[in-house]
């Protein structure tokens, strides 16, 4: 267990809800929970190379052949090291389904659908942040690998979908309805935040104002911070009033999420390698809040393709200028900041009588520092 | 010649009234279901968040939704939409009733050739710049992605307000199409790259459907027929009328790539010989070219090339050994297939006739 208010630098590239879930106690989220998923993916894993599985319950049989030589020579291997640690936020959605008294183990399926999300957003960042994308013509091998990359995510987005159509989640029509529904909503919000942390990377951060950066916060931990919650509520079909409260408290929760990491990376934070696998954190750790509220810039040309400016390197540059100039007053503006978006979490779960336990592991959380 | 005189050039004359009336109708339905700019609240409704703070909403309309516009704007043929339309008067509903429906249909196309045009590195898409040259590659790929799943709002939301069990239907039809599209690009992505050789042809037409059929035809069909209330039994035979009438349209596609007919195709020629893809006609002449041939244009294939004169030479190579007729044929092959089963559905004759009519163009006679 590390010690409380140090993120390890290896976990806080893997993600940040792992980060967050290695500081509560382990009464919430429970090594039991962790350990389920992890076997739960490793099944789902060997499901996934299956042809047997494939045809029965994913593609189909058909009236022509299947070729299933690209499974590994065309998918697995090229995307091996995106895949092999779990976010956590399987094991999130197990301790609020436990919470919310659902032992359904059809519905702790849905634990698959979470981390291959998250599998599949590591892959697109890795290609949206590539550096070969911002000169005119990139190099043909590397272009025709992240393409195929890319498409491996979109493969691990969809192919969970079959654990809803099946209905392995043993669940009412309703709610396999929902289930469909949050994913899609999910994946939408995640993209938008995406879209604009590249093109305001693509502007060096000129004009974006403290608000816009963090009115996105929530869209770029979505899948890891208000997913599993989410989620969660949906499957135990709870009412539409409640699922609003749950997002709209875990959106809260993901802002302070999201400025402990920005403060975490003006003070003890190395940089991360430029390992594919950690580009899924560079939004989430980049202090884009104390950029956009200092009005920070660095001279883009150096940092530029042919073409477009390259994403990391902009975000690396910015965040250096941003240590460089950090304040203590800045640094405790955001601490008070980030524990008053843990109030408004759990002020908005208490009103609506949700989640009690949540509540109060996630404040304890942030209190220790 | 206009726009809409090439896309209609060689469509039967029925089916191009019936065409022709529903294009405009999809072309006014496009901006409301997706509309250019994006409020607070079109935030909530897409993401189901209450926005925090202020969101910068300019730039998310300028890089989620401006560059499938672009697309939308230049206009395609809208085959797609006026097929949904067919089947659901077909049907008995009345199609205009379902413009959202419609204008998503051809949402759903525009963000997925985006998609298309990145793998392909291809430089135009009827006659303007693609996603990833006008706006990068990762705009592109967002863009793609993220407008391809606002495009599906109208079923994940139940816009239509369809009950419980047809809005759930669709909803696993849709999963299912998006399961089968994402391991067909896979194959079709993995044949490239390591420049497979030994694809049999039922592997590449069943690749084709998996990739294709989401929207060409079976996906569209499919959904317009449960909306409808179509008869159970005709819905597997729709499903399968899709998927022949895609293997012809997929190939004359192939054909056009290789020997546009149309100025109006609107991308450059042998885009397909550039990413070195094993089409069905490039198939063809591999197994049936001498060795040196074959040899020939395995290198130019695998060298990735834009340059003119070996394009040139891989299609003279096809022309030599009959890869265009080949094709045809084969597409001819489908067409009749698919009249035949358009024999089998419970329609009114007038309706059966726009489809078998819809499937002689798309497979045979299109010319863009």
């Amino acid at each position: 267990m590390p010690s409380p208010g140090a993120i390890p630098e290896e976990t806080m590239n893997a993600s940040p809800i792992a980060a967050l879930l290695a500081q509560i106690d382990d009464h919430y989220v429970t090594p039991a929970d962790r350990a389920f998923v992890e076997g739960r993916l490793a099944r789902e894993r060997a499901l996934l190379e299956d042809p047997q599985h494939l045809l029965a319950k994913v593609i189909r049989e058909t009236e022509f052949d299947w070729d299933f030589e690209p499974i590994h020579a065309g998918f697995l291997d090229l995307a091996k090291p995106f895949l092999e640690r779990p976010s956590g936020a399987g094991a999130l959605l197990h301790a609020v389904l436990r919470e919310y008294g659902c032992e359904s183990k059809g519905a702790r399926h849905a634990a698959v659908i979470l981390e291959y999300a998250h599998f599949a957003t590591r892959i697109n960042d890795h290609f949206n942040y590539h550096g070969a994308f911002a000169d005119k013509t990139p190099d043909q091998a590397t272009a025709e690998r992240l393409v195929q990359l890319r498409y491996g995510a979109q493969w691990l987005n969809n192919y969970p979908r079959w654990l809803i159509v099946t209905n392995e989640l043993d669940v009412a029509p309703e709610v396999r309805i929902g289930v469909h529904r949050w994913g899609h909503r999910s994946f939408t919000a995640t993209g938008i935040a995406r879209a604009c942390f590249v093109r305001f990377a693509h502007r060096g951060f000129s004009g974006v104002t403290r608000g816009q950066w963090l009115a996105i916060a929530p869209m770029l931990l979505c899948e890891l911070v208000i997913s599993p919650a989410a989620m969660a509520t949906v499957l135990v079909g709870r009412s539409e009033e409640d699922l609003a409260a749950v997002k709209r408290a875990f959106s809260h929760l993901s802002v302070a999420v999201k400025l402990r990491l920005e403060r975490k990376s003006l003070t003890d934070f190395r940089e991360p390698d430029d390992a594919p696998e950690h580009d899924v954190s560079l939004p989430m750790w980049f202090p884009g809040s104390v950029v956009a509220a200092d009005r920070l810039a660095v001279d883009l040309a150096p940092l530029s393709g042919t073409r477009f400016p390259r994403v990391k390197h902009v975000a690396r540059a910015l965040a250096r200028v941003a240590r460089e100039g950090c304040r203590v007053e800045t640094l405790r503006t955001m601490r008070d900041e980030e524990l008053q978006h843990v109030r408004l979490f759990r002020d908005e779960l208490t009103r609506a009588h949700l989640l009690p336990h949540a509540a109060q592991s996630f404040s304890a959380a942030f209190e220790k520092e | 010649m206009s726009k809409i005189d090439k896309i209609v050039d060689g469509m039967p004359t029925e089916f191009r009234d019936y065409y022709l009336a529903k294009y405009e109708r999809v072309k006014r339905e496009i901006d409301d279901y997706f509309p250019r700019v994006m409020t607070k609240r079109d935030l909530e409704q897409v993401t189901g968040l209450e926005p925090l703070f202020e969101p910068d909403l300019e730039t998310i309309a300028d890089t989620v939704l401006r560059p499938t516009h672009e697309y939308l704007d230049r206009g395609g043929k809208m085959l797609r939409p006026v097929l949904v339309a067919l089947v659901l008067d077909a049907y008995g509903e009345d199609s205009n009733r379902f413009g959202a429906l419609m204008g998503a249909i051809e949402v759903m196309e525009d963000s997925s050739i985006m998609m298309d045009d990145y793998i392909d590195h291809s430089e135009l898409r009827r006659g303007g710049p693609c996603g990833h040259i006008a706006h990068g590659y990762a705009i592109a790929n967002i863009s793609s992605c993220t407008a391809f799943s606002l495009s599906h709002r109208i079923f994940n939301d139940n816009l239509l307000g369809l009950p419980t069990s047809v809005a759930l239907e669709l909803l696993d039809a849709v999963a299912f199409e998006h399961i089968q599209m994402g391991y067909g690009q896979i194959e079709e992505l993995y044949w490239t790259a390591a420049n497979k050789n030994t694809v049999t042809i039922p592997q590449y037409l069943q690749e084709t459907i998996a990739r294709c059929a989401f929207l060409s035809f079976r996906g569209p069909l499919r959904y317009a027929a449960i909306i409808a209330g179509a008869p159970a039994e005709d819905i597997p035979i729709l499903e399968k009328l899709g998927e022949y009438v895609l293997i012809g349209y997929h190939v004359k596609g192939d054909n056009l790539d290789m020997e546009p007919d149309s100025e109006a195709w609107g991308k450059i020629a042998g885009e397909d010989i550039t990413t070195g893809r094993r089409t069905l006609l490039i198939n063809h002449v591999l197994r049936t070219a001498s060795k040196d041939d074959a040899r020939l244009i395995e290198t130019i294939l695998n060298s990735r090339t834009r340059d003119e004169d070996q394009k040139r030479k891989v299609y003279d190579l096809v022309k030599k050994y009959h890869g265009l007729e080949f094709a045809l044929d084969l597409a001819n092959e489908y067409n009749a297939k698919s009249q035949a089963l358009v024999d089998r559905l419970h329609l009114r004759d007038e309706y059966k006739e726009l489809l078998r009519q819809f499937c002689d163009f798309s497979s045979v006679k299109r010319r863009m």
